[in-house]
């Protein structure tokens, strides 16, 4: 490949708990910025370069840089919820590019399980200012039910069924059996999903990611410094974000704005959805992967039913390896923020280091989609597009 | 846990206003003439700023629906239903159907807006129509 790339992901640290009761925030931050530094073989004096969402506690990137002694010369809050984490590493390789930092530091923590909070990175964002919300609040919505919302109109529109969407969480239980460290590794059945209770129908509650405490890091830097260190070379070569709302009530709930991002994505990288070896999609719930698989370009409008059955996601036995570490759905969804884990598996899978029962072999091209947001409303998907350099 | 609450910014007044009055409105663009839905500065289609409060029949098909089994707010509870609605005027907006469901899938069916206390508040509700 001679095409050239702004910036490599040279570390990535999942925290190894889903519970912390006894740990404070800033520590479960700190942790998770020390372990991807270690992993990169840099340390906290090199960062240059701070991004972090609303789940960093205090003010901004202030409280933890300051905590962690950083000397920053760049720093970006950008918070477009769960995909956060997945659009702070696309603008840390453009504050590379446009020479603002070397050493980019991406952090994720919460404690939504110790704290009791089932939902959001802050305590209850459902604000009734929020100039949306007519939509959802007075009539009963919550968050669950957006995604309902866009499942039956699919089931409606495609055919797609309950047992098709469970396949989601089975091939999610496939890859966390694996995963000493996934909140969940029982395998499950495409009937326990179906007969699991339902939460809001169509969905149950098998169809619903994990609530866990935890979180991660990347550190990003310019090609220099991470052909200087002793880790596989994983570089960025795509990426894209959008918005996507209501439209003034003028929406096609079962159609994402990854739409846009993955084609997007895809030309700047120069490479063919049929290309990607891996693919890291954010599941918050089974339609979420579902609609996004279709969005992406993986299958057509429609097909993704028939894309997912029968283990279709399953690394070593479906069409497509997608989330080998059991995802949010089994493995880990900290803070209620799934961007940050889906960009460290798909590091692994590009470095060869992701478990061996589920390691795709000669993976070279993953493909990274966050949802921020919801489905169905607003949200802000984020693609990457990740290459492991020879 | 808490009650569901309502939007009252600076474009949300009129509509809800007009619901206490049992007759929703919902701004229609000045220039294209497009309705639109939540309430908001600018039209989704042409941009234009310029708007009008205008009734809407009520009159809509049932786009999606799903029934919660799990509590949110106090003042839903379980089993309950929201229904997504595309009214005729186009854009859709969320309700709950009341009285007599649909056998089988909601979608499609025809409704009509109706109105009701709900929280201390008057809101619509839809109802499958004759």
């Amino acid at each position: 490949m001679t095409r050239t790339a702004h910036a490599y992901i040279a570390g990535a640290y999942e925290l190894p708990e889903r519970y912390y009761p006894d740990k404070t925030l800033a520590q479960l931050q700190g942790e998770a910025a020390l372990g991807a530094l270690a992993d990169a073989g840099l340390g906290i004096e090199d960062v240059d370069g701070f991004f972090c969402g609303p789940d960093a506690p205090g003010t901004g990137p202030l409280s933890i840089a300051d905590y962690l002694n950083l000397n920053l010369r760049h720093f970006d809050t950008t918070n477009t919820s769960g995909s956060s984490y997945t659009v702070h590493v696309a603008h840390a390789a453009q504050a590379i590019a446009a020479g603002k930092c070397n050493v980019a530091l991406i952090t994720l923590a919460g404690r939504p399980r110790a704290e009791g909070r089932a939902k959001g990175a802050l305590a209850r964002t459902d604000n009734p200012h929020q100039p949306d919300f007519q939509w959802e609040q007075p009539y009963g919505l919550a968050v669950l039910n957006v995604y309902a919302m866009a499942a039956r109109r699919h089931m409606y529109e495609y055919g797609t069924t309950a047992e098709q969407l469970a396949w989601v969480k089975v091939a999610a239980s496939h890859h966390a059996q694996h995963n000493p460290h996934a909140l969940l590794r029982e395998l499950v059945t495409v009937e326990e999903v179906v007969n699991s209770p339902l939460v809001c129908d169509p969905l149950h509650r098998l169809d619903c990611c994990v609530v866990t405490d935890g979180g991660g890091a990347l550190i990003v830097t310019r090609p220099e410094i991470a052909k200087s260190l002793k880790r596989p070379l994983v570089r960025l070569i795509g990426s894209a974000a959008t918005t996507q709302g209501q439209n003034g009530g003028y929406m096609d709930i079962t159609t994402s704005g990854a739409v846009r991002t993955g084609p997007a994505a895809l030309a700047e990288a120069e490479v063919a959805i049929g290309d990607i070896k891996y693919a890291s999609v954010y599941d918050s719930f089974t339609i979420t992967v579902l609609m996004q698989l279709e969005d992406l370009g993986f299958c057509a409008k429609g097909q993704g039913g028939a894309f997912v059955a029968d283990g279709g996601l399953i690394s070593g036995v479906g069409k497509l390896a997608v989330n080998t570490d059991g995802g949010g759905l089994c493995n880990n969804h900290p803070s209620n923020r799934g961007g940050m884990t889906k960009v460290i598996e798909a590091v692994r899978q590009l470095r060869g280091e992701a478990h061996p029962a589920v390691q795709v072999p000669g993976c070279d091209l993953a493909l990274v989609n966050a949802i921020g947001g919801q489905l169905a409303v607003r949200h802000a998907p984020a693609t990457l597009i990740l290459e492991r350099e020879a | 846990m808490a009650n569901s609450k309502i939007v009252m910014g600076k474009d949300d007044v009129p509509m809800w206003e007009s619901i206490e009055r049992g007759a929703m409105e919902l701004q229609k663009c000045c220039t294209c003439g497009a309705f639109r839905y939540p309430p908001a500065p600018v039209c989704p289609n042409d941009l234009d700023e310029k708007s009008e409060w205008t009734k809407v029949s009520g009159k809509g098909t049932i786009l999606s629906w799903v029934v919660f089994h799990k509590k949110y707010f106090d003042d839903h509870v379980p089993l309950y239903n929201s229904v997504a609605i595309e009214l005729e005027e186009g854009p859709f907006i969320v309700s709950q159907l009341q009285g007599a469901e649909p056998e089988g899938s909601w979608i499609g069916k025809s409704v009509e807006l109706i109105y009701g206390e709900h929280a201390g508040r008057i809101q619509h509700f839809a109802k499958l129509s004759a």
